[in-house]
């Protein structure tokens, strides 16, 4: 076993670059309606790389748009500021890793599978009235701290992936043995180092729902996510398998399965159109 | 052993499929009765009277479609060997296939 202890992944996500203040500034209003258009296309405006990714979302498909939106304004107007503030929080968070690709690690995969949490979990959050926003950044967030692992400890990462397809066991199992912590401590962690608020905090630290501790609607929520994703493969074929599903989490989240079954094919068209948020 | 019956939407519907229960209108007149072998000029008639939904004997599908469907119902239990006896992971198994059986050309 190469043992990770906590406090060294503490102090090494406390040298990582804080978030963009525009995407932080633009959560936390999640719930305030009057955010003003003005406002926020000056803010972004400090941020190009974000605003291309933004457009190119935008301009897909997805959105069947006749036009090309050319400034974050249009966008706003044609989309509506909901999309967009989801759409630039959604672009900075992805744009705090590099995502071409580091050693065996598909990191491509990676972004697909958070980006179909966070689409599946917002399009299942009506039922338990949680903010659709904060669905969505909770399922992009939930494996975060797999990126700390796979980005600077490497080699220690390989070994887990050696574990997982030797032992057919799933990351998170492979990560306790190998390393004796897994991707959720490391990710609540990190999204405490970047303020992100307290419950998205406990979303990314409990999504396993292995300890007792009862979750949040929105932990629920974010591992019924998950396993939906897994189970349509989306980003890759789990390893280890499609993690069972907690009955208590599936009751807390509240969904019908014949409103989650018609959705398959929408969780899967609006992901294609959020992995252009993907370099 | 109980009769096994399948439903589709009507635009599912082509002309020698097996209608397995009575197709009748809002006010319970029978518009074809269960066991008639759909005819394309019935298919307009049931559209004038919104029918939506038939219940039918599915065909036996030829041996192409039969073996694309062993190897997904394979691939999706190999995708699910984890879930154990769990009645809700059954289900998901169930939607998952079904789903991508759909899909299937």
């Amino acid at each position: 076993m190469t043992a990770l202890s906590i406090e060294t992944m503490r102090s090494r996500v406390a040298t990582l670059p804080a978030m963009p203040s525009v995407a932080m500034e633009l959560m936390l209003a999640f719930s305030d309606g009057e955010l003003e258009i003005e406002t926020l296309a000056r803010k972004l405006s400090w941020d190009q790389a974000l605003v291309a990714r933004v457009l190119r979302v935008a301009n897909s498909p997805f959105y069947g748009l006749r036009r090309q939106i050319c400034t974050v304004q249009e966008a706003i107007v044609v989309l509506g500021l909901s999309s967009v503030r989801m759409l630039v929080t959604a672009a900075a968070i992805i744009g705090q890793f590099p995502t071409r690709a580091r050693r065996d690690h598909d990191l491509h995969a990676f972004w697909q599978h958070s980006i179909g949490v966070a689409c599946c979990a917002k399009l299942l959050c009506a039922g338990v009235r949680q903010n659709p926003d904060t669905a969505f950044v909770c399922g992009l967030l939930h494996d975060i701290g797999r990126l700390v692992l796979v980005h600077y400890y490497p080699e220690q990462y390989a070994q887990v992936e050696d574990y997982c397809i030797r032992e057919d066991v799933s990351r998170l199992d492979a990560e306790r043995a190998v390393l004796g912590l897994d991707h959720a401590a490391i990710g609540a962690a990190l999204v405490a180092h970047w303020n992100f608020p307290a419950q998205i905090q406990q979303v990314v630290a409990g999504h396993h729902l292995s300890e007792a501790a009862a979750a949040s609607v929105l932990t629920s929520l974010t591992h019924v996510a998950d396993v939906i994703c897994h189970a349509l493969e989306i980003g890759a074929e789990p390893i280890g398998g499609v993690p069972v599903l907690s009955e208590t989490a599936w009751a807390a989240a509240q969904i019908e399965w014949s409103e989650l079954t018609s959705r398959f094919a929408q969780i899967e068209a609006q992901i294609e159109s959020a992995s252009l948020l993907i370099d | 052993m109980d009769e096994v019956i399948e439903q589709i939407r009507l635009e599912q519907a082509c002309a020698g499929m097996v209608i397995a229960a009575d197709v009748t209108d809002g006010e319970g007149r029978v518009l074809l009765p269960r066991g008639a072998v759909l005819r394309d000029t019935w298919l307009a008639m049931l559209r004038r009277h919104n029918i939506t939904l038939l219940t039918i004997v599915p065909q036996a599908p030829p041996d192409g479609a039969d073996s694309r469907m062993a190897v997904l119902r394979e691939r999706i239990e190999r995708l699910f060997r984890k879930r154990g006896d769990s009645p809700l992971m059954r289900r998901l198994e169930r939607a998952v296939l079904d789903y991508r059986a759909g899909k299937q050309p």
